[in-house]
C-alpha cells in the first residue's frame, strides 16, 4: 500500500519539478534562515501573482501550438486605460475598472486570435506586430505621462493590497484563476479542444473541430487575463505608465516551459504551472537575499530554464525509445 | 429500389494533368465485405478519398442508397454514415481513448462540461465487443498499433457508420492480431455494416471478403466473386500490363562488387538484410511500401545506423555515421521527396547544383560565382536540363527537370555509388524516359546504382538484378532475366514471413 502510493508519487509527471522546488526551499532555509519569515513569503507571492495570471493565459495559447508576444503590451495598455479612467472618475466603484480592463484585454486577444485563426498568420509574427501596436496605443492614450500613487483610490488598490486570511487579494485572484483554468482545461468542451488542436491539427479536422474558432477563443482568453493583470499591476504598484511590464511575456513563457507546457502544443497541465510559478518566485527571492548574487538573477533563471528543458528532451527521448520498443514487435 | 448501398459510376479524378482515377466503377452491397486490390499507385487511395469527400471527383456519379450524392468535406460523408479508417492512424496521441472516440462529438452535462462518466461508460460499451484489453482512460500513444486501430473502429461505430472503409488495416499487424481483426470484421458484417477492405494480402481477401474489385493504373479492371477467381488470374489482373518500349537499351558492362551489405539489422525496421552492388550495374530494391527499403537505404547513407551487421566498401569494413561520412566515401542518395529533401527551393538552379561542393569554388576566401556558373552549365548540359535560365529557382521547372537538377547535384560530388529512392515518382511518362537514360549513362560510366522502386515495370525494365523485401527482410533476389512480375509480387507478399511474424 505504502509502496503503491510512493510509486504513484514518483510517476507524477511534475515529480522532478516538485523535487527541484523542495530542494531549493530547503537550500534557502539553510543559507538564509532568518529571512524566511511568513511575511516575506507572502509578499513574495504577492509580487509574483501577476506572472501567474499571465502564465495561465500564455498556457492556453501555447497548448494550441501558438505563442503570444503581446501579453506585456496588452497589460500596459489595459493598465494605462483603467488607471486613467479611475483617476478621472474616482467616484465610480473600482470593480467597473476590473471589468473594463478584462474587456479591453479580451479585445486585444481577439485581434490576435482573428489574425491567427482566421487569416492564418504565423503566431510569432502577428503577436510581434500587436506587441508594438498595443504598446504604441498605450503611449498615445497616456500621452507618455505617468500616474503616481496619490492619484490611486483605495478601492482600486484594494484589489491587490487588501487581504483575506493574511494573504493578499491579488494572490487570491491568482489562486482562483488557477482553479478555474484547471476546470476549464480538464472538463469543458472548448478546453479539451484546445488540447486536441495542439496535439493533431489533422485529426481535429477529421473530427469536425473548427480549428480557427478554438484558436480565437484561446487568444481571447489570454488577452482577457493579460487585461486583468494590467489592472492588478497598476493597483499593486499604484503607478502606471505606458512602458511598464516590458518583457513580461517572456517571463510567462518561461514559467510555462519550466512547468512542462510543450512549445509545439498539446501538452501541459495547470499543476505544472502552479509549481513552476512558485519555483520561479523562490529562485528570484532566494537570489535577492544573497548579497552580490542579484546581478546574476537573469543568468541563473535562464540557466535553470535551459536545464529544465534539456531534462525534458532527454525524458521524451527515453519515452520515445520505449514506445518504439513496445511497438517494434514488428520484426 | 436498388440492393446496392453505394455505387460509383465512371468516376474520374485528375490532379493537374495526372489522372489518378480513370472511370472507376464500384458497387457495394448492403452487409458485404468487398475487397479492393491493386498495386502501389493503382489509385486505391484516391478511390477512398473520393468516397469520403476529401477529393471531389471531376466527373462521374456517386450513388448512396440509389441517390446521387456530392460531398464537400469528410463531414458530409460522415453524416450519411460513411467512415474511413486510414492506414496511418489519425488520432490524438496524447489524449485518452475516451476522448479519441468522442472528440468533436463530446457528451456534455447541462453545464456544458464534459460528462466523463457517460463518455467512459459509452466508450467501454463500444470497445468491449472489440477488445477486452483496452483501458479507455489510457492515452492513445500507450496502445499498440493494433489496439489503436480498434479504437478507430470504435470511433467509426460510435458515429453509426453504415459503410466502413478500411485502408490496409492488416499492414502492420501480427498474424494473431489479424485473426482478431477478421473476427471483428465478420461481426460487423453480421450487424449489417458494409465494409470496403483495402489490402495487398491475399489471405485477407480470402478470409473476409465475398467480392473483390481490382484497380490498375488508375483504371477499373473488374469485379469478381472471391470464390470464383483463381490466385493466378487475380495476380494477372493486378499486374497484367505489357512492357512496351518505355526503357532505353543498356550499354554498360558490369564490373566487380563495390558495396557489400552483410546481415544488417535495425530493430523495428529491418532484419538480416544482405545484398551487394556492382560497378556499372543497376540493382533494384523493391517490395511494397513499408517493406523497409527506404530504411535500408537510409542506413547506407548514414541517416540511420544499423544495430548489427557489416557494410563493406571495396571489401573493407566501413562505418557510416552520418551523410557527410557517406558522401566522403562516395555514396550519394537521391531522396524520395525531391521537393523537401532534394532541392533548396529558394535558391537558383545553379546554386542548387553547386551547394554540396561550394568549397571548390572558393579562391582566397572569396566565392567565385563565375566558376560556380560554368560548372553548373557544364553539368546541366550533360544531363540535358531544359531550363530557360539557371538563375531561376527550381520551382519554375517540371517534375522531371527538377529531378535532373538533383542528379546534377549528385554528379558534382565525386561519387561511386548512387542510391536512387523512387527516382521517377511523380514524373510524367515522357520525362521518365530521359531519367532512365541518365541512369543508364551513369551506369556505363561505372557508377554502382541502387534503385528503390515500387513500380514493377520500372524494376523489370531498368534493373540488372532485383532484390525483393517484405516486412523488413529480403525475401528473394534474382537477375532480371529470371524475373517475372508474378515472382516479384509473390516475394513482396511472402507468406512464409507471416508465420515468422505471428509468433
Amino acid at each position: 500500500m505504502a509502496e503503491n502510493i510512493f510509486r504513484k508519487i514518483t510517476q507524477y509527471r511534475n515529480f522532478g519539478l516538485l523535487v527541484g522546488m523542495i530542494i531549493l526551499i530547503i537550500l534557502g532555509l539553510i543559507i538564509t534562515p532568518a529571512m524566511f519569515t511568513m511575511d516575506s513569503i507572502i509578499s513574495m507571492l504577492r509580487n509574483n501573482s501577476i506572472y501567474a495570471i499571465l502564465a495561465i493565459g500564455m498556457m492556453f495559447v501555447l497548448l494550441t501550438g501558438g505563442i503570444d508576444l503581446s501579453v506585456g503590451s496588452t497589460l500596459a495598455l489595459t493598465g494605462v486605460v483603467s488607471s486613467l479612467l479611475m483617476s478621472t472618475n474616482p467616484g465610480i466603484p473600482a470593480v467597473i475598472w476590473v471589468l473594463v480592463s478584462i474587456l479591453i484585454g479580451a479585445l486585444c486577444g481577439f485581434v490576435n486570435g482573428f489574425l491567427i485563426g482566421k487569416l492564418n498568420m504565423i503566431p510569432m509574427i502577428s503577436t510581434l506586430g500587436t506587441m508594438y501596436a498595443f504598446r504604441g496605443l498605450a503611449f498615445l492614450i497616456s500621452g507618455g505621462s505617468w500616474l503616481f500613487p496619490h492619484l490611486f483610490t483605495p478601492g482600486y488598490t484594494w484589489y491587490s493590497g487588501g487581504n483575506f486570511l493574511g494573504i493578499y487579494n491579488i494572490t487570491w485572484i491568482a489562486i482562483i484563476l488557477f482553479i478555474l483554468a484547471a476546470i476549464f482545461l480538464s472538463i469543458t468542451k472548448p478546453g479539451r479542444r484546445i488540447y486536441a488542436i495542439g496535439t493533431s491539427s489533422e485529426s481535429s479536422k477529421v473530427s469536425g473541430i473548427n480549428e480557427g474558432n478554438v484558436k480565437i477563443l484561446s487568444y481571447t482568453l489570454c488577452g482577457a487575463l493579460s487585461g486583468l493583470a494590467g489592472m492588478l499591476y497598476t493597483a499593486n504598484h499604484a503607478i502606471s505608465f505606458y512602458g511598464m511590464a516590458e518583457g513580461f511575456e517572456m517571463q510567462a513563457i518561461a514559467i510555462c516551459i519550466l512547468g512542462g507546457v510543450s512549445i509545439v502544443g498539446g501538452k501541459g497541465r495547470i499543476d505544472g504551472i502552479v509549481i513552476s510559478t512558485v519555483m520561479m518566485a523562490f529562485i528570484s527571492y532566494f537570489i535577492s537575499l544573497l548579497p552580490g548574487l542579484s546581478v546574476w538573477q537573469d543568468a541563473i533563471q535562464g540557466g535553470i530554464i535551459i536545464i529544465a528543458v534539456v531534462i525534458n528532451i532527454i525524458t521524451l527521448k527515453m519515452a520515445d525509445k520505449r514506445t518504439l520498443k513496445e511497438k517494434g514487435a514488428l520484426i | 429500389m436498388t440492393n446496392y448501398i453505394l455505387q460509383l459510376k465512371d468516376v474520374v479524378k485528375k490532379f493537374g494533368g495526372v489522372i489518378a482515377l480513370d472511370g472507376a466503377q464500384f458497387q457495394l452491397k448492403k452487409g458485404e465485405v468487398h475487397a479492393l486490390m491493386g498495386e502501389n499507385g493503382a489509385g486505391k487511395s484516391t478511390f477512398i478519398k473520393v468516397i469520403t469527400g476529401i477529393h471531389k471527383p471531376d466527373s462521374g456519379t456517386i450513388l448512396l442508397d440509389g441517390k446521387s450524392v456530392s460531398f464537400k468535406s469528410p463531414l458530409d460523408s460522415e453524416k450519411l454514415g460513411i467512415a474511413a479508417i486510414y492506414q496511418h492512424v489519425t488520432a490524438f496521441p496524447d489524449l485518452s481513448v475516451v476522448e479519441n472516440i468522442f472528440m468533436g462529438r463530446e457528451i456534455t452535462t447541462k453545464f456544458h462540461t464534459y460528462d466523463w462518466k457517460a463518455m467512459r461508460k459509452r466508450a467501454k460499451e463500444i470497445i468491449a465487443p472489440l477488445s477486452d484489453r483496452i483501458d479507455v482512460s489510457k492515452p492513445m500513444n500507450t496502445l499498440s498499433v493494433a489496439q489503436q486501430q480498434l479504437v478507430e473502429i470504435a470511433k467509426a461505430l460510435s458515429r453509426e457508420a453504415r459503410i466502413l472503409i478500411m485502408d490496409e488495416p492488416t499492414a502492420s499487424l501480427t498474424k494473431h492480431e489479424c485473426e482478431e481483426l477478421y473476427k471483428i470484421v465478420d461481426r460487423l458484417r453480421a450487424q449489417g455494416v458494409s465494409i470496403i477492405f483495402i489490402t495487398h494480402k491475399f489471405e485477407d481477401m480470402y478470409r473476409v471478403a465475398t467480392r473483390v474489385t481490382v484497380l490498375r493504373d488508375s483504371k477499373y479492371i473488374g469485379t469478381w466473386d472471391v470464390d470464383k477467381i483463381s490466385n493466378h488470374d487475380l495476380i494477372t489482373a493486378m499486374v497484367g500490363r505489357e512492357l512496351d518500349q518505355m526503357y532505353p537499351d543498356k550499354t554498360s558492362t558490369i564490373g566487380e562488387v563495390v558495396l557489400e551489405v552483410k546481415n544488417i539489422s535495425k530493430e523495428g525496421y529491418y532484419k538480416n538484410v544482405s545484398f551487394n552492388a556492382k560497378k556499372g550495374e543497376i540493382l533494384a530494391l523493391t517490395g511494397l511500401v513499408g517493406a523497409g527499403r527506404t530504411e535500408v537505404c537510409q542506413s547506407l547513407f548514414g541517416i540511420l545506423t544499423p544495430d548489427s551487421g557489416e557494410i563493406l566498401l571495396d571489401k573493407k569494413l566501413i562505418n557510416i555515421k552520418s551523410p557527410i561520412d557517406a558522401l566522403k566515401m562516395g555514396i550519394g542518395l537521391l531522396p524520395e521527396d525531391r521537393q523537401v529533401q532534394g532541392l533548396i527551393n529558394e535558391l537558383p538552379i545553379y546554386q542548387n547544383v553547386t551547394a554540396p561542393v561550394l568549397n571548390r569554388f572558393i579562391k582566397k576566401g572569396v566565392l567565385s560565382v563565375d566558376d560556380e556558373m560554368n560548372k553548373s552549365i557544364e553539368l546541366c548540359e550533360k544531363i540535358q536540363l531544359k531550363a530557360k535560365n539557371i538563375e531561376e529557382t527550381p520551382a519554375s521547372l517540371s517534375g522531371g527537370n527538377q529531378q535532373k537538377v538533383v542528379f546534377a547535384k549528385l554528379l558534382n560530388c565525386d561519387l561511386r555509388i548512387l542510391i536512387l529512392d523512387e527516382p521517377t515518382k511523380g514524373i510524367d511518362v515522357g520525362a521518365k524516359y530521359s531519367i532512365y537514360e541518365i541512369m543508364n549513362e551513369l551506369a556505363s560510366k561505372g557508377y554502382a546504382i541502387i534503385m528503390v522502386s515500387s513500380e514493377m515495370p520500372e524494376v523489370l525494365g531498368m534493373a540488372d538484378r532485383i532484390v525483393v523485401m517484405s516486412s523488413g527482410r529480403v525475401t528473394d533476389s534474382f537477375s532480371t532475366k529470371e524475373a517475372t512480375q508474378e515472382r516479384i509480387l509473390e516475394a513482396s507478399l511472402n507468406k512464409k514471413l507471416f508465420e515468422v511474424r505471428g509468433e
